[in-house]
């Protein structure tokens, strides 16, 4: 009964090893997903990208060893935090009913639960024990149901009352061990937010907790984009009423000018090493693309065209650039190679494409366009082929697609409940759910780097 | 010039701890984990494994959340923004808009009319010098937007200089979509938003 995961849509690495996918599962699921998204099938899925393949889980009763007084309540809190980061990563559904006390806090795709027990393939034991509330021990076992074998044991020292990062750690863990695939649960994204009459750059965890606002100047803060390996931020700010580009150090806490250039200084994207970025200048007169070095050095100009050339993102080896051009008279989506050459257009359909995004693992870019008077977010192979809508006509407006390092979920702003704030996307299964909270204007998401890169973290096998 | 933004001692503290969260997140396994694995992978009395005296258990130790884990809410209204551009000045040239069409930098009759008027009053005043703002309308995404604008601000500029204006005189600045002067949907709002608007700069010292 053991089986690889399969997953027709994904071209990136695979797991090496195969766990707990029951047969069944797909068409059960799936028809479970299908019914919740009638009558409003607001995504255009093709059957194989519908991501319904889930490992289930289900969780034992839960051991509380305790005389604090809530240690029963904290247990029950973190057995559905853990959960739902489960049912968010894409991979892992979750047998209901659960235990006694246990709820998942929403919101929550219906393809993430389900009441086969003949499914589960994977048992959860959590127990919390302890006599200090800041100080309580909390143990979690993954047991694979056939053969038995405990997959996975940790345990940690938690304070109650919070909303603990290790339950986004262990649900990496168990993520990871169930299907291969990194996890997304200790991730952060980036943003800019209407602040007065200016915008200032917010962090907020991926479930859309622990809010902060990083920068306090005052000004326009626009389109922060993190380095690589998450220690540094470049984003574009009006200080003083001159656009330029800053670097914000993470070591420091300050931030620092790399490109001060007559006109625009614009749209940072970093190398996949973080030794370069692709930005936008007007230096030269009209906007334009080049590569720069992290201190501001221009090293190549890439475009040469009258027409306006803008929003560059290099692709996950560092070979090619995803950027925009009007030189047709709209703008549309075209790839370059890093030195300026081999220019191939992308988006082939509509008359607005913008914003495009190259995937984390290479096999597709998201894009905005423009369809019928309101701005789509859809995703197509880089060879031009496999287009498809990951928004429609009754999403409202959805722009500014950022990739999770799982290349399988998008953070996109939207006005889609009136409020232009930020949406995580599941590309793969169409389930949405609000990210910040709309009552201010949130534009320019950027997902961060998972806090251990993949190549460092001694915890990882098999891969 | 002095050109590094100072952020608050708060949150300089808690952005420096990335870099320290990223190292201490990697160190968070002990040797113990596939010894106690095989144990219980390999228990032949099929007897429940869990809740067992915890030798099968990985102690796992995490950073301090580097932004802290108060779950800060930030006052959104508590910040004030200066607008660095708009000082008053002694002599009001009373430079009028120019506005485009949708995803346009174009100057049409009428923006040709209201820029030769603007180049004669800053033809008349060769001290004062001027930013020109490009701006667009809400529809359409942040950098294409910021690009637009910056054509707007610069065609605008190149009109100008063309009908005798010193280019010294003349600043440009795109703000995109970012800084609208009408809040709302339809052609009567977004036409206003879609303009190449005219600040002067303080005067210099004499």
């Amino acid at each position: 009964m053991s089986v690889s995961i399969s997953s027709p849509a994904r071209k990136g690495p695979k797991p090496g090893r195969g766990v707990l996918l029951l047969a069944g599962l797909i068409a059960g699921i799936l028809g479970v997903q299908r019914a919740e998204a009638q009558p409003r099938p607001v995504f255009d899925l093709e059957v194989n990208r519908t991501g319904a393949e889930r490992v289930v889980v289900s969780l034992d009763p839960l051991d509380v060893d305790s005389p604090v007084e809530g240690a029963q309540e904290a247990a029950a809190d973190l057995a559905g935090r853990l959960l739902r980061d489960l049912i968010y990563s894409g991979w892992v559904g979750v047998l209901t009913p659960l235990p006694d006390g246990v709820e998942i806090p929403g919101p929550l795709p219906g393809a993430g639960r389900t009441d086969e027990e003949s499914r589960v393939g994977a048992r959860i034991s959590l127990r919390l024990s302890g006599v200090r509330p800041d100080q309580m021990v909390w143990e979690a076992r993954l047991v694979q149901v056939e053969p038995r074998s405990q997959l996975l044991g940790k345990r940690y020292v938690i304070e109650m009352g919070t909303s603990p990062r290790q339950v986004h750690h262990l649900a990496d863990q168990i993520v990871r061990e169930l299907t291969g695939e990194a996890g997304i649960a200790q991730t952060r994204i980036l943003f800019s937010r209407k602040v007065g009459t200016g915008r200032e750059l917010f962090l907020v965890d991926y479930d859309g907790e622990h809010l902060r606002q990083i920068t306090r100047n005052g000004s326009l803060n626009l389109v922060p984009r993190w380095s690589p390996d998450g220690s540094r931020i470049c984003y574009t700010s009006y200080w003083k009423g001159r656009q330029r580009l800053l670097v914000l150090e993470g070591a420091t806490g300050k931030s620092r000018k790399i490109a001060d250039y007559r006109g625009l200084n614009l749209g940072a994207s970093w190398s996949p090493d973080g030794t370069e970025l692709v930005v936008t200048l007007s230096r030269d007169g009209n906007p334009e693309i080049y590569r720069i070095l992290p201190t501001g050095k221009v090293l190549q100009r890439l475009t040469f065209e009258p027409s306006i050339e803008c929003s560059p993102m290099f692709d996950p080896t560092g070979h090619q650039v995803v950027f925009t051009s009007d030189r047709t008279g709209v703008p549309q989506v075209y790839v370059m190679d890093r030195e300026g050459s081999r220019r191939r257009r992308l988006s082939l359909q509509g008359r607005y494409n913008e914003s495009a995004a190259w995937s984390p693992r290479g096999d597709r870019i998201a894009f905005v366009s423009r369809r019928n008077g309101r701005f789509q977010v859809f995703v197509v192979a880089p060879d031009a082929s496999e287009l498809r809508a990951v928004t429609g006509a009754e999403d409202g407006n959805n722009e500014d697609p950022a990739w999770a390092p799982d290349g399988r979920h998008l953070v996109v702003s939207s006005d889609r409940d009136g409020q232009r704030r930020l949406w995580v996307l599941d590309v793969d299964s169409g389930f949405a759910r609000p990210l910040t909270n709309g009552a201010v204007d949130d534009n320019g998401p950027h997902w961060g780097p998972p806090p251990v890169a993949p190549s460092a973290d001694p915890t990882r096998r098999n891969r | 010039m002095k050109e590094i933004f100072m952020f608050s001692s708060q949150n300089l503290r808690r952005f420096g701890g990335i870099v320290l969260w990223t190292a201490l997140a990697s160190v968070v396994v002990f040797a113990g984990c596939d010894r106690g694995k095989e144990s219980v992978a390999t228990d032949p009395t099929g007897e429940d494994v869990l809740g067992r005296s915890g030798d099968d258990l990985e102690d796992v130790t995490l950073d301090q959340d580097p932004f802290g884990s108060s779950g800060e809410q930030t006052d959104a209204g508590a910040i004030d923004a200066e607008d660095l551009t708009d000082s008053a000045t002694e002599v009001d040239l009373q430079l009028e808009d120019v506005f485009f069409d949708y995803d346009s930098f174009e100057l049409d009759a009428t923006d040709r009319a209201t820029l030769a008027a603007n180049a004669r009053a800053l033809r008349a005043h060769p001290e004062m010098r001027v930013t020109i703002e490009g701006h667009c309308d809400e529809r359409g995404t942040v950098q294409y937007n910021l690009a637009l604008g910056e054509k707007r601000a610069r065609e605008t500029k190149r009109y100008l200089v063309s009908l005798g204006v010193s280019g010294g005189q003349l600043d440009i600045v795109s703000y995109g979509k970012e800084r609208p002067f009408a809040v709302g949907e339809g052609d009567a709002i977004w036409s206003q938003n879609r303009r190449a608007h005219f600040v002067q700069q303080l005067p210099p010292l004499r």
